[in-house]
């Protein structure tokens, strides 16, 4: 086994792939990244910075290919793993090196878990009103639901599903949408500007979508689209959504009524969240908030208990987290917003941090063993 | 010519590798299927009264139920002619009716037509509204409450290209307001006007005993 580590890490290849060359590229990659990804934030807000710095890749000033942060990082992550699996020594001397490399795969680990698998969403509540699901800053759905009382049965298609040309299938209902037209950000316009004639089904009378530039932050753009649905036996229908429209649209689909809205999309929570208070203090004499704190109750099945949320001091229940994030005031009164997290990797970084700082001290410990014992001697 | 064992080209191929994470990454979920609780019921303002209510009601054939969203609304429908009811089109100009409950007097009759008419953009007088409130006829609950009948649709809109009115009626008992109200196209309003106050009739308001 021994030799066979050691006859992969002398082969040329595995040298060429753990060139000290790459690990410097990459690490001032990242460097730069950092650096014009915070530039371009204040500019084009945090959301584009993200997407076009956090990616696979980019053109710097629109002329210099790079990586983005996210192709860096595998780089990294694969020189580390072949690293551990094929040339760092297995003997004691090395545990703390073992522990701290173990620590950054684990934190590139943790950081890939994120990247693909938390979710991002928000809340938001008036006093009295309970939530049954949060809503997501920026990502969109069409969303087909019938509904049974309070419970809506849901079918929905995101955002990068609604291009132009592509066919969706609405299956259970018998009928398929075609996508003529989706806009990441939209103006609509009213059928009075054309003279009443609507060229579209749509619910509050919107006629005319026109493109617009996207916001600098992505939770700002009202989406629109534009779509056929054909249903077996009758005329297609052509149907407009505008993603500020309060009130679905309501179409006949098999017979049946089927409501349909283009949405920030829906997490269905599989408990309740009830706002029974919302607190905000100011500092003496200004408007300027001091802090927030709101009470709710959460209910679960048959139980219950009260809960409060306020700065750096979330509820954190079935791997949920729900940040007090932040405040609006209308005519019914105020309303509370939390942030709300999901993410399966929220550990991995401290776990790592702790396996680092453990590994460096390990290694110390070793090295001024051996210090000491190498003095010591006559 | 290539050779893998210079950094450069490994580095272009762990940047391949790397690429395909993108692929590895993409979430595949679409399309989504779930169910949710549709309302976010704010809590029923009965519940901090003595004498809670229970209301229920007898839905006209081709009514189509809404779903939830509105904190105040107890119930929500939208009324298409019936023409439409065995129809494979939804009626463009379906009636919007809701049922809600409120404590008190809800800020009284008046109050309440002046408020209906600013949503039917009607501009409200005093005199107006007085002359409906005096005027309103009378309509009793299948559970034997008695309310007003409140109908805008005699009355034309301050801005002559809208159209829309409003049929309702308003239910005041011990320590509590219904109100029923329909709103949408005057023309259609007038051709459902039957359906609509049979089923402000069908209301049954039933106070719960402690």
């Amino acid at each position: 086994m021994n030799s066979f580590r050691r006859n992969i890490a002398r082969h040329s290849v595995t040298k060429a792939l753990l060139h000290p060359l790459i690990t410097l590229v990459g690490l001032l990659s990242l460097l730069l990244l950092i650096f014009f990804g915070t530039l371009y934030q204040a500019d084009h807000g945090l959301y584009e910075a993200q997407h076009r710095f956090f990616g696979y890749g980019l053109l710097l000033g629109g002329y210099f290919p790079m990586p983005g942060s996210s192709t860096v990082l595998w780089v990294l992550c694969i020189q580390l793993t072949i690293t551990m699996v094929f040339v760092m020594p297995l003997v004691w001397k090395k545990l703390g090196l073992w522990i701290v490399h173990c620590g950054l795969l684990l934190l590139l680990i943790g950081g890939f878990i994120t990247q693909t698998m938390a979710v991002e969403s928000q809340l938001t509540l008036a006093e009295g009103e309970t939530g049954h699901f949060t809503t997501a800053y920026s990502d969109w759905e069409a969303a087909f639901w019938k509904t049974r009382g309070d419970t809506n049965e849901v079918l929905a298609y995101v955002d990068r599903d609604l291009r132009a040309g592509k066919t969706l299938d609405l299956a259970p209902y018998p009928a398929q949408l075609k996508v003529e037209r989706y806009y990441g950000n939209a103006e609509a316009f009213t059928d009075q500007i054309t003279g009443g004639a609507a060229p579209f089904l749509n619910a509050s009378g919107v006629a005319i979508l026109e493109a617009r530039k996207p916001e600098k932050e992505a939770g700002a753009n009202a989406p629109g689209l534009i779509a056929t649905l054909s249903e077996k036996g009758r005329p297609d229908r052509k149907i407009l959504l505008f993603g500020l429209e309060e009130k679905p649209l309501v179409l006949k689909i098999g017979g049946q009524a089927v409501f349909c809205q283009l949405r920030r999309k829906h997490y269905p929570l599989s408990f309740a969240i009830k706002l029974t208070d919302f607190i905000r203090d100011l500092h003496p004499g200004t408007e300027i908030a001091k802090s927030y704190e709101s009470y709710v109750d959460l209910q679960d099945g048959l139980s219950s208990r009260s809960v409060r949320i306020w700065m750096n001091n979330p509820l954190r229940y079935l791997g949920y987290t729900f940040f007090q994030a932040s405040f609006s005031e209308d005519k019914d009164g105020e309303q509370s917003t939390l942030a709300v997290v999901t993410n399966p990797g929220r550990v991995l970084p401290y776990v790592s941090s702790l396996m680092v700082f453990g590994g460096m001290l390990i290694h110390f410990v070793i090295r001024f063993l051996g210090y000491v014992k190498r003095t010591a001697r006559p | 010519m290539f050779d893998i064992r210079t950094p450069f080209s490994a580095l272009g191929i762990m940047t391949l590798l790397a690429v395909s994470g993108l692929f590895s990454g993409c979430k595949q979920d679409s399309p989504r299927r779930y169910t949710e609780i549709a309302f976010k019921s704010k809590g029923s303002p009965m519940t901090a009264l003595d004498i809670p209510i229970h209301i229920t009601w007898t839905v006209p054939g081709g009514w189509i139920e809404q779903p939830g969203g509105d904190p105040l609304r107890v119930a929500s429908f939208l009324a298409p002619d019936p023409s439409y009811t065995d129809s494979a089109d939804m009626d463009p100009k379906a009636l919007d009716v809701s049922v809600v409950q409120l404590g008190g007097d809800a800020g009284g009759v008046e109050a309440n037509i002046t408020r209906w008419m600013r949503q039917a953009k009607i501009p409200p007088s005093p005199d107006m509204t007085q002359n409906i409130a005096a005027h309103a006829e009378s309509l009793s609950v299948v559970s034997g409450q008695r309310g007003i009948i409140v109908d805008f649709t005699g009355l034309l809109a301050g801005d002559m290209t809208r159209t829309t009115s409003i049929i309702g009626a308003i239910v005041q008992g011990n320590g509590y307001t219904v109100f029923v109200k329909a709103m949408g196209d005057r023309d259609r309003l007038m051709t459902l006007r039957s359906q609509i106050l049979d089923f402000c009739r069908s209301v049954s308001i039933v106070e719960e005993k402690k």
